[in-house]
């Protein structure tokens, strides 16, 4: 046994990683003693930026905080823009948010798959998951008009419309997703993939109940989810079957955002059958001045925004909370006492988005 | 007779005859216009197109992801991502240079010999609309940019063009 401890340090330019981010880990005997985790490196000051621009700018500017999940920053903006200048979207504009908002769940927890999938190892499957994730995006690309950024989101409405063709192309492109889904959740389950993944990284309820969001903490046992708890959009109509699970290690993580990407697949079918078929989708804006704030379930957790404008209409203040900047603080915890091996895999269990937890704070 | 030029441009003269700092500004540009490409690329060093795949180094500047899954989406059709920088073919540069990136980006560059720059995405080559104090601008103003592509992000098979444009230049091999 010896005493000495000596430093690792991944990142921030790795081939494994796709955004910069350190850990600089103190290791013994290859057991983590210590964490650091620096995670500045894509610090773009868009809130900062933001001020005195006017509010159509504002939902360009929010959408590239975030490339993944991009829909996911428009929808909490826009609501609460809404709110202030006292104008509801139509019942088809809130049901078309949640379509792309549930596609857009689909390729994010899909790249994590590939993501973690990569890592352990198998020749052919990462690949053939990535391609399962280009059906999905060629559907976002059809509604939007884009693969990353489609640009859905409109202050009071949305800027595309669904009809029937498009409706259909849908459907056959979920259902086809369905069935790999499947497939993946058995290979992921299977022994090789559950005697790399089980019992490491293990994050206890009460400590999940405290600082994480989203599916690492449904993963602990945690049960809260907004699209249920506090529905926006046409949730409420939609209804959400929200998954659980209790082990709240690696192994659970990756299996229940799969369990959830089929529950969207779902969610997204029956807001296809209820759409109403009106026309009325986009929105015309008023100028009002107030603040107010707005949350959304993103494919990563609670994603929170606050935001203020002033009489002219500008804006003068814009609060980002994003479930990654929650999510980082669990990983001193969970990646304390582990293998040295482990660490990759567990910084990826818990989907961590650095371009989203770069944020400006206010003091 | 030795006299010495600025250090930046990594250069001395003796008597008469002009010697380039291998990895020196001046001596990337001579490789880029294809003045020197015998003696850099001798038989065993060229690679013969398909012999291998062509190997990425991804440096993310500051971009917002969209540009990276872009990138990654190559892994698709057998382009393989490397961790060394001696071997690879390419360098994907994407968005706009951060403050905490840019010494980061400046200590990378100056390890390679002559390895093309692609600046992927429009922050890449303009930094969009970001600005202020913590956004210091696009990539070619830290290093030489061979190829620009364009798009907010630029399809897969843009960026696969884009590669083959800056490999033909340097004459090291093909997509």
């Amino acid at each position: 046994m010896s005493r000495a401890t000596r430093e690792l340090t991944l990142g921030p330019l790795d081939s494994k990683l796709i955004e910069p981010i350190q850990i600089v880990a103190r290791v013994r005997n290859s057991t983590i003693c210590d964490v650091n985790v620096r995670a500045n490196y894509v610090q773009r000051n868009i809130e900062k930026f933001a001020q005195g621009k006017d509010i159509f700018t504002g939902v360009f500017l929010v959408e590239r905080v975030c490339g993944i999940c991009s829909h996911a920053h428009t929808t909490p903006y826009c609501q609460a823009v809404e709110r202030i200048v006292n104008q509801n979207p139509s019942e088809q504009a809130k049901y078309i948010r949640v379509i792309v908002a549930e596609l857009e769940r689909i390729q994010s927890h899909l790249l994590n798959l590939f993501e973690i999938v990569h890592l352990v190892g198998k020749n052919h499957l990462p690949l053939k998951i990535l391609k399962s994730r280009e059906a999905i995006l060629d559907l976002l690309e059809m509604l939007g008009g884009n693969r990353v950024h489609y640009g859905v989101n409109k202050i009071g409405g949305v800027r595309c419309d669904i009809n029937t063709k498009i409706k259909q192309k849908i459907v056959k492109g979920l259902e086809r997703e369905k069935l790999q889904t499947k497939e993946y959740l058995g290979l992921i389950e299977g022994a090789d993939m559950r005697h790399r993944m089980e019992n490491i990284g293990f994050l206890p309820k009460e400590k999940a109940k405290d600082v994480a969001v989203g599916p690492p903490a449904r993963a602990s046992g945690v049960d809260f989810d907004l699209r249920r708890d506090a529905p926006y959009a046409a949730y409420d109509k939609v209804g959400v079957d929200v998954k659980l699970r209790t082990e709240g290690d690696v192994m659970s993580r990756a299996s229940l955002r799969l369990e959830e990407l089929l529950e969207s697949i779902e969610i997204t079918k029956r807001a296809l059958d209820r759409l109403p078929a009106s026309k009325d989708i986009y929105g015309v804006s008023e100028i009002g001045w107030g603040h107010a704030t707005s949350r959304v379930e993103a494919p990563r957790g609670e994603n929170r925004y606050s935001i203020q404008i002033d009489e002219k209409g500008l804006l003068q203040k814009l609060g980002i909370r994003t479930p990654t900047y929650s999510n980082l603080r669990v990983l001193r915890d969970i990646l304390l006492e582990q293998n040295t091996d482990d660490l990759e895999i567990i910084l990826l269990s818990i989907d961590p988005c650095v371009s989203c937890a770069c944020r400006h704070i206010y003091i | 007779m030795v006299s010495m030029t600025p250090h930046s441009l990594r250069c001395f003269l003796i008597f008469g005859k002009l010697f380039i700092h291998a990895g020196s500004p001046l001596h990337r540009d001579w490789m880029r216009t294809g003045k020197k490409t015998k003696e850099r690329y001798s038989k065993e060093q060229y690679i013969c197109p398909g012999q291998r795949n062509t190997r990425l180094f991804h440096i993310n500047v500051g971009s917002c992801n969209g540009c990276d899954i872009e990138v990654y989406a190559l892994s698709m059709f057998g382009y393989e991502f490397v961790n060394d920088l001696t071997v690879a073919d390419v360098i994907l540069a994407c968005g706009a240079v951060t403050k905490p990136m840019s010494p980061i980006l400046e200590q990378t560059l100056n390890k390679t010999q002559n390895t093309p720059v692609i600046a992927v995405g429009t922050c890449a080559i303009s930094g969009i609309v970001f600005g202020g104090d913590k956004v210091l601008g696009p990539v070619d103003k830290f290093t030489p940019t061979e190829v620009y592509v364009f798009g907010c992000p630029p399809r897969p098979k843009e960026i696969m063009q884009g590669i083959s444009m800056a490999l033909k230049r340097g004459g090291s091999c093909y997509v």
